[in-house]
């Protein structure tokens, strides 16, 4: 039994459960996800991440999850030859996790790794290193009315703009317990690492790229300040945050891009508090930002 | 003779300059006067005819500007952006 979702502007039909929205029945696929038993021949894979390893063959991309499954990865389909004991659940958060941040690769879209909400003019993409508080913002925004557009994987398409990504926040323990009092999370939605993958109010429609935010936690800082990036520094502040997956992307095509938007679109850096009470001035210097890129 | 590496990548953004180097993947940044130099650099092609042009364009004197300009050009030739004979 197949059912249709949507993920990155994309319909996928799935053999397996995936926990995306659903797309209408009447939708046509652009991505067939289908289930298959038994080994693969895949050839010794170049490239790796951590423990997984992956490559190019031809129009395929293949990747091995040694403890999950093998994935063949092409434009119109993705195959999914499960390992022994691998959960059907392990298997759909490795697929809209990882193995469609690689099938993106095929459609020559630019991937950052953050978060995107929607906002009255279009899109805030906000990025920063790990633990900046990416997720933890754009869920605290999502509860004052942006939604969650993509969390993790926020791909972006000439236009530009910011194609809806998959619409599960994921957040440490503690920041879930301050965004919504305590309220108790179904253990299905741990991702066995460290973050609950939580679903947040999320909108599934492409939006062009208003602005960039990006958040840097400064220890000696005792109030949030933002401040308007502009020539090479808005680049070189942004560049490190965009994915780039060794043998899969072509970095002179993503700096042509990349740069060819930035013309136009502004890039605030805010730096912030790392201490916990100055979430909601941070949020309202966000907003003020929200605010000017609607101008 | 100043030859600039014909792959490299270049854009303008707010008057400064981003390249990228596709051999190595390094990007670089230059201000608004690099920036001037580098598309000085690209249209004429020598020391000289690049100082002419910028003894036009700006106050300072023609050494300062000199030295500067054979300071980017080393910079550009140290990273295997440039061949020249020149500095």
């Amino acid at each position: 039994m197949s059912r249709r979702y949507r993920a990155f502007g994309l319909t996928l039909e799935s053999e397996l459960d995936l926990r995306l929205p659903e797309a209408a029945s009447d939708q046509p696929a652009d991505v067939e996800v289908r289930l298959r038993s038994g080994d693969t021949d895949f050839p010794e894979l170049p490239y790796s991440l951590g423990k997984i390893t992956y490559g190019r063959a031809g129009d395929e991309i293949l990747v091995r999850v040694p403890w999950a499954a093998d994935f063949r990865v092409v434009k119109d389909g993705i195959t999914i030859f499960p390992a022994g004991e691998a959960q059907p659940l392990s298997l759909a958060l490795y697929l809209t996790g990882l193995i469609l941040v690689f099938h993106l690769r095929l459609r020559n879209l630019l991937t950052f790794h953050g978060s995107a909400v929607a906002i009255p003019s279009g899109a805030l993409v906000l990025v920063g290193n790990q633990g900046s508080g990416k997720s933890t913002t754009a869920a605290h925004l999502s509860r004052r009315g942006y939604p969650v557009l993509c969390d993790d994987a926020v791909p972006l398409v000439p236009g530009p703009l910011v194609m809806p990504g998959i619409p599960l926040s994921k957040l440490l323990p503690d920041a879930w317990e301050r965004l919504s009092g305590g309220a108790p999370l179904d253990p299905a939605l741990w991702d066995g690492v460290d973050k609950y993958q939580v679903p947040l109010a999320s909108s599934q429609e492409s939006r062009r790229l208003s602005a960039f935010l990006i958040l840097s936690p400064q220890e000696s800082l005792k109030e949030p300040e933002r401040r308007l990036l502009k020539g090479r520094e808005k680049f070189t502040a942004l560049i490190s945050h965009l994915q780039m997956i060794s043998g899969l992307d072509e970095p002179k095509m993503a700096f042509e891009q990349l740069t060819d938007w930035l013309k136009n679109t502004p890039v605030w850096l805010l730096s912030r508090p790392t201490h916990r009470d100055s979430v909601d001035a941070v949020l309202s210097l966000v907003e003020e930002i929200i605010t000017e890129a609607g101008k | 003779m100043i030859t600039l590496r014909s792959d490299i990548s270049h854009t303008e953004l707010d008057g400064e300059l981003v390249l990228m180097d596709p051999g190595s993947g390094k990007y670089f940044g230059m201000n608004p006067t690099g920036a001037r130099m580098f598309a000085l650099i690209r249209e004429r092609g020598t020391l000289a005819g690049v100082l002419d042009a910028l003894v036009l364009e700006y106050k300072a004197p023609r050494e300062v500007l000199e030295r500067d300009l054979k300071k980017l050009v080393l910079e550009l030739k140290s990273r295997g952006l440039a061949e020249t004979d020149e500095v």
